[in-house]
């Protein structure tokens, strides 16, 4: 038998026949023939009508908009596995003659898709009450070097790969002749800035131990490439005084 | 110079009818991708074997690099290059699209390791992760750019944590991101698709490569996945760098290493 199964997360609230020759309402007040008490739910949201075999979802100018699908819809013929939200809840429809495969379970929605962040928002706006939080972009990661010894000033750290070592074309060029023999690079990852050793003769150090392959920088870690000792930094250089 | 021994494997799986990865492995060109498609009917074919095919002419061909925006300028060469190769394939692919109404909307991601002088370029755009194995512990090189990362930990309507908020040839333009880093003998490089990555954890990726051989670290992986439903076409490029040579080496340095060398020898 046809059904719509109720859902909340996760969770199966309930299972809800279809009848063929018969109209479904859903919506918050009690009138309804499936009842979701949600503001974000209009009093008389949508209704499942049966048109011979087919059923057909209609939105009935509710408020926060009926989605089937992720797809906004003033009217949409059913299929199996269709997923209709309604607020933060979703009904599942299901023929029941599929031998109950899609029940109790949401089809996982084919995979790759693309949707801006700004729009999904705009559908969840639609749907529910306002989300509590403001957007949270990753901001992109920053950091900077300070000299200890060895010179003067910052050096900001951008995406890019920045070389320490005795070549003239390095970002920062460690003079005095020891100093060819230990070379470093620093490189932005996901998860932060990573020195790693160049090659060399001796070793780039990072609070004094001798850094074999990479490591990822803590804030105010002390890195030394031959002469030249340098202060981690994590954040904007132009947010903190010098 | 950088040396790898390499393997790329793609698989259908057990759910789908087509395959819409494409994987390319090349240690000539020192590139290597993973390109997971999307689009309806066989657009996601196409828009994957697209990004593939595109971005392996461009590097090959020597077109010159874009100087997209500011942080070009503070990336290297073959970062800049990577980057650009990609920017071509958004391109490519898009127009693909619009001229052909069965390829509206087609887009693919796409996970890039290119292999320049002495360091290794990671860029990325979609949800097609690049891990590092290296020292018994496995990272994310890539930025998933799914809107379940874009929304860090906010609660997200069901069905959609994959959601991808990038992909090539959906629009006009596109941003990559890119990591470039020094790398060692021993570190291994996994490109995988998400029919991989949703099946195994990066822990268990990081266990089946170890010890392995890439061919064979392919086929391990791509049957982790199947044997765990399989549902979406699954995709791995396995590279395990075998030897690295600094660009220019001093007479003494090598003179002291390969004296160290023989040292360690007489001790060991």
């Amino acid at each position: 038998m046809p059904s719509l199964t109720l859902k909340f997360k996760e969770n199966v609230i309930g299972r809800f026949p279809v009848l063929k020759g018969k109209s479904l309402t859903i919506g918050r007040r009690k009138d309804n023939d499936i009842v979701i008490d949600n503001l974000a739910v209009s009093g008389h949201h949508a209704k499942v009508d049966a048109v011979g075999d087919a059923f057909v979802l209609v939105d009935l100018q509710s408020k926060n908009g009926s989605f089937v699908n992720e797809q906004i819809v003033n009217s949409h013929w059913l299929k199996e596995g269709d997923v209709i939200s309604i607020g933060k809840h979703l009904l599942v429809f299901s023929t029941g003659d599929a031998g109950g495969a899609a029940e109790g379970q949401a089809p996982e929605i084919d995979k790759t898709m693309i949707m801006d962040t700004s729009s999904y928002r705009s559908m969840v706006q639609k749907s529910a009450p306002p989300l509590p939080h403001p957007l949270k972009r990753q901001e992109e990661m920053s950091g900077y070097l300070s000299y200890v010894a060895g010179g003067n000033g910052r050096v900001a750290l951008s995406g890019g790969l920045i070389r320490i070592g005795k070549d003239p074309s390095a970002d920062i060029v460690v003079k005095g002749w020891r100093s060819g023999w230990a070379t470093a690079t620093i490189s932005r990852r996901p998860d932060g800035f990573h020195l790693s050793n160049a090659g060399g003769w001796s070793k780039p150090r990072v609070n004094g131990r001798p850094v074999q392959k990479s490591v990822l920088l803590q804030d105010l870690d002390v890195i030394e490439v031959g002469p030249v000792k340098l202060q981690f930094f994590l954040g904007d250089p132009a947010s903190t005084p010098a | 110079m950088i040396t790898v021994e390499s393997a790329g494997l793609t698989d259908i799986g057990r759910k789908r009818t087509t395959n819409e990865d494409c994987v390319f492995v090349d240690d000539s060109q020192g590139l290597y991708v993973v390109a997971d498609g999307m689009g309806g009917h066989q657009a996601g074919e196409v828009a994957s074997r697209l990004v593939v095919t595109s971005l392996r002419e461009f590097l090959r061909d020597g077109h010159p690099d874009s100087q997209a925006g500011a942080r070009a300028a503070a990336l290297s060469r073959a970062a800049r290059r990577l980057l650009s190769g990609i920017e071509w394939s958004n391109r490519v692919v898009h127009r693909e699209a619009g001229d052909h109404p069965d390829c509206r909307g087609m887009g693919s991601t796409v996970a890039a390791v290119y292999l320049g002088e002495d360091t290794l370029v990671a860029a990325n755009v979609g949800d097609s992760p690049i891990y590092l194995v290296r020292n018994g512990a496995i990272d994310l090189l890539s930025v998933p750019h799914t809107l379940q990362a874009d929304l860090a930990g906010e609660p997200l309507m069901a069905g959609l944590s994959h959601v991808l908020t990038r992909a090539v040839g959906t629009h006009s333009q596109v941003e990559a991101d890119v990591c470039e880093i020094n790398c060692y003998r021993g570190d291994v490089l996994v490109l995988c698709s998400d029919g991989l990555s949703t099946k195994a954890s990066p822990p268990e990726i990081m266990s089946v490569v170890a010890g392995r051989r890439p061919a064979d670290a392919c086929r391990a992986l791509v049957e982790l996945a199947n044997a765990r439903g399989g549902d979406d076409n699954i995709s791995a490029v396995v590279l395990q760098v075998t030897a690295v040579k600094g660009p220019k080496r001093s007479v003494i340095a090598q003179l002291i290493s390969r004296a160290t060398r023989r040292l360690k020898a007489i001790g060991s």
